[in-house]
């Protein structure tokens, strides 16, 4: 009988012992974080976040309960000062697992936003699948936007950020992603960018990060190179000109089907070579008009010239204007070259790089436009 | 007067004083006395005067009658033999026999003239089914075992008889097919009837006590059928089928974990059906053992494992509630179990109360108090729901006592205590044993043949019977 319960006492123990799961705490019992903005003001750590308003239902209401939000801000010389300031406006214990944005401020971005990175990484409080955003305006005049579209501010951003991603016309980097691209050192890297605009938040392009520093910003209408090269399933509109007739334009919808990048090292010089593989399908024409097989031969040409432009500006503008590799190429020339690689000062080598980016599209959906059909009329 | 004779005599006197309710019929014929004695609650008195009685007064008037004439050529009961042991007359008496003793011979006649008042065979009422026959078991064994008779008409099949209690001396059947079922479980059966040694038996459950490994183990090991044709497709498979005379729960062993959760229904259905209730049954076991403890564990511990949407939508709906999630998941869990033991309990007319009150305090009224968060309304009743699915409901019985030990073990340690008590669980299960079976094949040990026929159960698809059972015809088609 003793024999049998030392078994189970062992097991008692143990758990006993190696668990931490003392902090027993309903979750009503907790003020919910939504979202978290960080920035500089004057030489002052500022948080600021949105938790949630726990509202009761009215009795007789039979209306599905919603959450309302309400601000709060705290200043503290570094994260822990702020952080207790912070505690001590809140009624319950800071419950960060519902946290989905976390939103920098142009001026603490332009610091640097390592440390807080770290932050995130080591304490459990918060998901790893955070959505880091830079923010234009400050964190606290973003949550003072009513927003009427969504929950709160951060779902806001969250969702628009998330909707876009999904189909494929922006990026959603999470700090887990953002993390090891720091841990890579060496490289840059991108997150969104948002602002407020007509009294509307919205997102803007892309903020670029070296050395989590912000050094620059990619406005929207020039994402679509780092789309290119950075989504994982960038569906993009492409509107081409009709090479005669100037005021008929073809759209585009593009997908990639391929994308190979290779590293080269010759000369003392980084090679990389892009690759790409699209497959565009015509969504319609301005004013329709039978297409050839000739005519496609050169949309398709005018495709890939498009893209391969795109894609050649914002690389140029990554190695002279920003100077460094947003892209992260260096993964795979570490892979390809790593003893190369421990050599050289990779973002010196990126600077002069030669990029040879080549496009081939093929045009799979007419729209039922036939290419052997003649004009009637 | 004979030896024999001077006992009987005795027997009779003592028996004429009336203390231990026996009736004896003194008869006069031609050459000598004739006594029948009976028990006049046990026996039919219609047969009596009309089988015995009157042939014997009628044949009396003018013939010499011995015991053997009465035997072979009076009397015109079907079920007579003879005897001549004084000390047997007082049990064959409290059988509901009849005795007659001739005052010249040192014999006695026993006729069968038993009669017991038994209910018709109705519709089962703890096994419920859609599809499949209405034909239950009742309290009565002969009724039972005619009812497996008749669908099975092999002539294999054994109904091995015991008489157990010392004092109710109760009839105790097992069936079995002697071609197909395993010898092993055939010889540990008999033997462990054999050694049951109680005053009294008066529902197949104390058997079930007897037959068990061990009386602590939490989980059935013998499985109750009402069903005769479900009894009949285990003997079928290859089990053994215990009736007890009195119980209209017949008991089924060996029986495996899982075949707790097989209905006849299963067999009978579409193959697609068959698949599909099996899984809505497992899940419906893991949502009644799990779901409120796993309530606890994301309310107090873990919320972070839930979508942020979610974890809103939660603390809302208990925004108000005064109580901490633990205590709040007991109470509601003791309150449906309350009036679940309410409505067996309550006779028929009141059953429609407890289900006003239940519905109206628990549903409406402490969530609009803001006592009890709407979810956990939900909760409380699916899970109680989940516990009806088993056709066995003996199998829901622990599920429902463990569902508390892991509501209490995750209140303690989160959701590294609810891994703690499902581990013992799965532990416990895979460490049984029913009659040398292990409780949990064929899923531990894996047999994948074995399996495959369970989820299917389809009589087209399965060849072989299980092999955990070890049959000695392993085929069935």
């Amino acid at each position: 009988m003793i024999r049998k319960c030392s078994k189970l006492l062992i097991i008692f123990i143990f758990s006993l012992t190696l668990t931490s799961c003392w902090d027993y705490e309903d979750i009503d019992k907790k003020s919910i974080a939504i979202s978290i903005g960080v920035d500089q003001v004057a030489d002052k750590v500022q948080f600021s976040s949105e938790i949630t308003k726990l509202i009761p239902s009215q009795g007789d209401t039979e209306k599905a309960q919603t959450a309302n939000v309400y601000n709060t801000v705290s200043y503290g010389k570094n994260f822990e000062d702020a952080r207790i300031h912070y505690d001590a406006i809140n009624p319950f214990p800071v419950f960060l697992g519902v946290t989905r944005v976390v939103i920098f401020g142009t001026d603490y971005a332009k610091k640097g936003i390592e440390s807080y990175f770290n932050r995130i990484g080591s304490i459990y409080d918060y998901r790893k699948t955070l959505l880091p955003v830079v923010s234009r305006e400050k964190p606290t005049e973003l949550f003072d936007i009513k927003v009427e579209k969504d929950i709160s501010v951060g779902f806001l951003i969250e969702n628009t950020i998330n909707s876009l991603a999904n189909s494929g016309k922006t990026l959603y980097p999470n700090v887990g992603e953002v993390l090891s691209n720091i841990a890579l050192d060496e490289v840059g890297y991108v997150m969104p960018y948002v602002g407020i605009e007509h009294g509307h938040i919205v997102y803007l392009g892309f903020a670029v990060m070296k050395d989590s520093k912000l050094v620059g910003v990619i406005d929207l209408v020039d994402t679509d190179g780092v789309l290119y090269l950075l989504a994982e399933k960038p569906i993009l509109v492409e509107a081409i000109p009709d090479p005669k007739k100037e005021e008929n334009v073809y759209s585009f919808r593009t997908a990639i089907k391929k994308r190979k990048i290779k590293t080269n090292y010759m000369n003392k010089k980084v090679v990389i070579n892009i690759d790409l593989d699209l497959n565009a399908a015509l969504r319609y024409q301005y004013y329709t008009q039978p297409v050839s097989d000739k005519k496609i031969k050169k949309l398709e040409e005018m495709i890939s010239e498009k893209v391969k432009e795109d894609m050649r500006n914002i690389i140029k503008r990554s190695q002279k204007e920003f100077q460094c590799d947003i892209f992260q190429f260096a993964k795979y020339f570490r892979a390809q070259y790593p003893n190369i690689y421990k050599k050289i000062k990779w973002e010196d080598a990126f600077k002069d790089a030669n990029v040879n980016v080549t496009v081939k599209t093929k045009i799979i959906n007419k729209n039922l436009a036939d290419p052997n059909a003649k004009k009637k009329y | 007067m004979k030896r024999k004779n001077k006992l009987f005599v005795e027997k009779i006197k003592t028996f004429s004083e009336g203390k231990f309710g026996v009736s004896v019929r003194k008869l006069t014929i031609l050459n000598e006395e004739a006594f029948i004695l009976y028990i006049q609650e046990l026996t039919d008195g219609k047969i009596l005067s009309d089988s015995i009685i009157k042939p014997i007064l009628q044949n009396g008037k003018d013939t010499m009658l011995t015991i053997d004439k009465i035997f072979s050529s009076v009397i015109y009961i079907d079920d007579i033999s003879m005897d001549d042991d004084e000390n047997k007359i007082e049990d064959y008496i409290l059988k509901g026999k009849s005795i007659i003793i001739l005052s010249n011979s040192e014999k006695y006649i026993i006729a069968n003239t038993l009669k017991i008042e038994k209910r018709a065979v109705s519709a089962p009422q703890v096994e419920t089914t859609l599809r499949g026959p209405r034909d239950s078991f009742t309290e009565n064994m002969d009724t039972n075992l005619s009812l497996i008779r008749y669908r099975i008409k092999d002539p294999s099949l054994r109904m091995d008889n015991f008489v157990i209690g010392r004092r109710t001396k109760t009839n105790v059947a097992v069936v079995y097919i002697e071609d197909i079922a395993n010898k092993k479980h055939v010889d540990e059966v008999k033997k462990r009837l054999d050694e049951i040694d109680i005053d009294g038996v008066l529902e197949s459950g104390y058997i079930q006590k007897f037959i068990l490994n061990n009386t602590f183990d939490l989980f059935p090991q013998a499985g109750i059928v009402e069903q005769s044709d479900t009894a009949c497709q285990n003997i079928l498979e290859g089990k053994l089928c215990i009736i007890v005379e009195g119980s209209n729960l017949a008991l089924v062993v060996p029986k495996t974990f899982i075949e707790f959760l097989d209905t006849g229904d299963d067999h009978y259905e579409n193959l697609y059906l068959a698949i599909f209730s099996k899984m809505l049954r497992f899940s419906a076991l893991g949502i009644a053992l799990t779901l409120s403890a796993l309530y606890v564990a994301v309310v107090s511990f873990h919320s972070d494992i839930l979508p942020p949407q979610y974890i809103l939508a939660i603390a809302t709906s208990r925004v108000t509630v005064p109580f901490n999630a633990f205590l709040e998941v007991i109470a509601m869990e003791f309150i449906t179990e309350v009036l679940r033991e309410a409505s067996i309990r309550l006779p028929q007319q009141v059953g429609a109360a407890i289900s006003i009150v239940g519905a109206i305090v628990i549903g409406q009224a402490a969530v609009a108090a803001g006592l009890i968060s709407p979810l956990m309304v939900i909760i409380a009743s699916l899970s109680m729901m989940c516990s009806f699915v088993a056709a066995d409901y003996t199998i829901m019985n622990p599920i429902r006592i463990l569902k508390f030990m892991m509501i209490f073990i995750t209140g303690i340690f989160g959701i590294f205590g609810f891994t703690l008590g499902f581990t013992f669980i799965i532990i416990n299960l895979c460490s049984q044993t029913s009659f040398g079976i292990p409780y949990f094949a064929p899923i531990a040990p894996f047999n994948f043949q074995d399996l495959k026929n369970y989820i299917f159960s389809d009589v087209n698809l399965e060849r072989k019977r299980p092999k955990f059972l070890n049959t000695i015809d392993k085929t069935r088609k």
